[in-house]
């Protein structure tokens, strides 16, 4: 096997970040009926939006919502909660948006419009140790800065769920 | 008509192995196509999403199949996503680049030997192994690389030989490397590319394989759990049904088969209490691992397997009173200037072997005393190792806050406060004290470990003295710090100890990666029924079957490694086998 023509085939990491989960629940009336979509498919999204301009509107649903599930969820689920933190298609954004932290009370998980005074940042950057506040810097597989900049921005705009 | 097959009809019908099952499980029968109101048609259901389904999936669907995958949590990517994602890999596309050489019959010899000491043989035939276990780690030899090679073809992965720490280092060596069965102790485990430059371990291998599924247009639908098989009256698989999110049941026709790649059982305490010898504490498998498969391929008669075993590691005790799912495991205790004591202050084991031995070495029984001395463990460090070594588990990093963490300004005031801690945890623990013998002991214990250190050579546990203990020792760096010396140039795995506190603790337990028994399934992913008959139709793969590893683990990347490659072999065989008819 020709294994340099793998590494030129290489998946690109910046795709990644952009991967979103195609999501299809049935809801109790559509057993026999279409399933219902709650999160956009990936299909139509191969590259994180450039947030570097300042410009560009960024889609809670498109550009962070999915990466937060494949990232955070699998330890922040319903039927565990670490920190008291769902992070799933339905309930992530009630869960982070406007809800006090619960290792730094002073400051909410996601403050609308405030990046600054929004604690999901600091956890994710590790910077919660600069604030006194407990426990690892999360995930556990740290999320790219890229990332981090679109969800920083996402705030900015006023974490809107759209 | 429908009728549910209980398990006395099924004892009828020579299904004896039901009885041998607890008497779990039942499945439904249709005897006619209009029998069962069908909400949906696929091919190939698989049934989870970590390494062994989505494997089982794309394997599935490049072999002509339409492919559905249920999932019951609300998230893709099962336990996988969660680990480091090392798959291990024999004979694989990088050792061959590189020349090493890794015969089958050395492989087949390691394993053999590592997960069944007591009937090897290496003259033997099957080297004194089941003609089944042999097949099933003959084929995982056969066809490892194969689906390595052919995933990242679809770019649905992309891995490369594991090192511990950068370009220069070392090769990641296997967890029984001194073996003497072992020929080719280094290079068999895969790692994620990236995985220690930032890029994630296998929350990232699982979001580019969920990719790889949807480009292929698979149908994923989470929150659906798996409850009982659809059999037809040639005991054939036929479907599933399924309770959606609403609880109500979904009747799924499989045209060809169901794979099962649904974990494993560490969430069911039912199960824990039935089939393990010995007690857990907690796992870091996810919380929708309560070994759903067990009960529904009982119900049709599968043939159970390795039900004792299990991938083992050390956790954090109040991590498993916290948590469902317990964040990790304690894969390599932090430091070297550290030790574990149990409950009597003493040492009980080399601190620096991998974390699946280790645990099992921690079940000695005292059979005086009736008791596991050694069930519960003191993590002790002193302030070297907290200001070198911190942010390596089960220490808080510098700056960091850790509610688990026990200190004391000496080893009397740590032994004080660990007894006071085991006081507020008595009620998660059989009421575990320390020992009144610790306190003296543990200052005994500090004393002769420092005169070993000193010498450079652990007498009674041999910590250093192998490969794997040296190299994984050095994976875990050290924080930059004038203060402290960070090696011990005699033998870097042990360094004194301090004279004087402050000291640390923190209490560790027995827990598990996830446990690996459940039913027999041959080297196709095929289920047997008690008679090593196929139950046709019907296909696992993964932590929720009887794994061939029995209860060792061969190295980093042996869960993952072997999921995948037997979700492989399950999907290419369900996608080409014949359509099961109704009637």
């Amino acid at each position: 096997m020709n294994t340099m023509l793998l590494r030129t085939r290489r998946f690109p990491k910046a795709l990644l970040l952009a991967i979103s989960l195609s999501v299809f629940l049935w809801t109790a009336s559509s057993q026999s009926s279409p399933p219902a979509r709650v999160v956009a498919p990936s299909q139509s999204q191969k590259t994180a939006p450039d947030v570097t301009s300042g410009n560009t509107r960024v889609s809670f649903k498109r550009d962070v919502l999915p990466t937060l599930v494949q990232r955070c969820g699998y330890c922040h689920m319903k039927e565990d909660r670490h920190g008291y933190l769902i992070i799933d298609p339905e309930l992530a954004y009630l869960n982070l948006v406007n809800i006090p932290a619960v290792s730094y009370s002073k400051m909410k998980r996601v403050e609308p419009g405030k990046p600054e005074s929004s604690f999901l940042i600091y956890k994710m950057t590790g910077e919660h140790v600069r604030l006194g506040a407990s426990g690892s810097a999360m995930p556990t597989w740290p999320l790219p800065a890229p990332f981090i900049n679109t969800l920083r921005e996402w705030i900015r705009q006023g974490a809107k769920n759209n | 008509m429908v009728d549910e097959l209980s398990r006395r009809s099924f004892l009828k019908a020579g299904g004896a192995s039901l009885a041998f099952a607890g008497g779990l499980g039942s499945a439904t029968v249709v005897g006619a196509s209009d029998e069962v109101e069908w909400h949906r048609t696929t091919d190939v259901l698989v049934c989870g999403s970590g390494g062994a389904g989505a494997s089982a999936a794309i394997f599935a669907h490049d072999g002509g199949a339409k492919v559905t995958i249920i999932e019951k949590a609300s998230v893709f990517g099962g336990t996988t996503s969660k680990s480091g994602c090392y798959v291990w890999i024999p004979n694989n596309f990088e050792m061959q680049r590189l020349g090493m050489e890794d015969k089958k019959d050395d492989f087949l010899k390691y394993t053999a030997h590592y997960s069944y000491p007591k009937t090897f043989d290496p003259k033997h035939p099957t080297l004194g192994l089941h003609q089944n276990t042999y097949d099933l780690l003959s084929t995982y030899y056969d066809n490892a690389n194969r689906m390595v090679e052919s995933l990242m073809a679809k770019d649905a992965i992309d891995y490369e030989i594991a090192r511990l720490g950068g370009s220069e280092a070392p090769l990641a060596n296997d967890y029984f490397e001194h073996s003497a069965y072992n020929k080719a102790s280094r290079g068999r485990s895969l790692a994620p590319v990236g995985l220690d430059t930032g890029a994630g371990g296998g929350s990232n291998v699982m979001a580019q394989m969920l990719l790889s599924i949807e480009e292929r247009g698979i149908d994923i639908l989470l929150r659906h759990r798996a409850s009982e098989l659809i059999i037809n009256r040639a005991r054939e698989v036929v479907g599933l049904k399924v309770s959606g999110p609403n609880g109500k049941p979904i009747n799924i026709r499989a045209r060809k088969g169901v794979i099962f790649g649904t974990g494993c059982y560490s969430h069911n305490a039912e199960y824990l209490q039935k089939f393990q010898n010995d007690p857990i504490f907690g796992s870091c498998a996810l919380p929708t691992c309560t070994g759903d498969f067990i009960s529904i391929a009982a119900g049709v008669g599968a043939q159970l397997g390795n039900m004792t075993g299990a991938w083992r590691g050390q956790i954090v005790l109040e991590d498993s009173i916290d948590y469902v799912s317990v964040p990790h495991d304690v894969y390599w205790p932090a430091g070297n200037s550290m030790f574990l004591v149990n409950k009597y202050g003493k040492r009980c084991t080399n601190e620096r072997r991998n974390y699946h031995d280790r645990t099992k070495s921690l079940y000695n029984f005292d059979a005086n005393k009736a008791e596991y001395p050694d069930l519960l463990t003191f993590y002790i460090c002193d302030q070297r190792t907290a200001d070198l070594y911190g942010g390596h588990l089960p220490l808080p990093g510098p700056g960091q806050t850790f509610s688990h963490l026990i200190e004391g300004s000496s080893l009397s005031e740590l032994s004080t406060n660990i007894d006071r801690r085991l006081q507020k945890l008595k009620a998660s623990t059989g009421g575990v004290r320390l020992d009144p013998s610790f306190e003296a002991n543990i200052q005994e214990t500090l004393q002769r470990y420092n005169r070993m250190a000193k010498a450079g050579r652990d007498k009674d546990f041999g910590r250093g003295d192998f490969e794997y203990d040296v190299d994984w020792f050095n994976y875990l760096k050290p924080h930059s710090s004038q203060k402290w010396e960070k090696g011990n140039p005699k033998n870097i795995t042990l360094h004194p100890m301090l004279e004087d506190g402050p000291y640390y603790a923190v209490i560790l337990a027995p827990g598990t990666l996830g446990t690996n028994g459940g039913p027999v399934i041959n080297r196709h992913g095929q289920v047997w029924d008690y008679e090593d008959r196929v139950i046709e139709g019907l296909y696992g793969a993964g932590n929720c079957i009887a794994s061939p590893a029995a209860d060792s683990y061969w190295a980093g990347g042996a869960t993952i490694g072997s999921a995948m490659t037997f979700g492989m072999l399950a999907g290419e065989h369900a996608a080409a086998s014949a359509v099961k008819e109704l009637a």
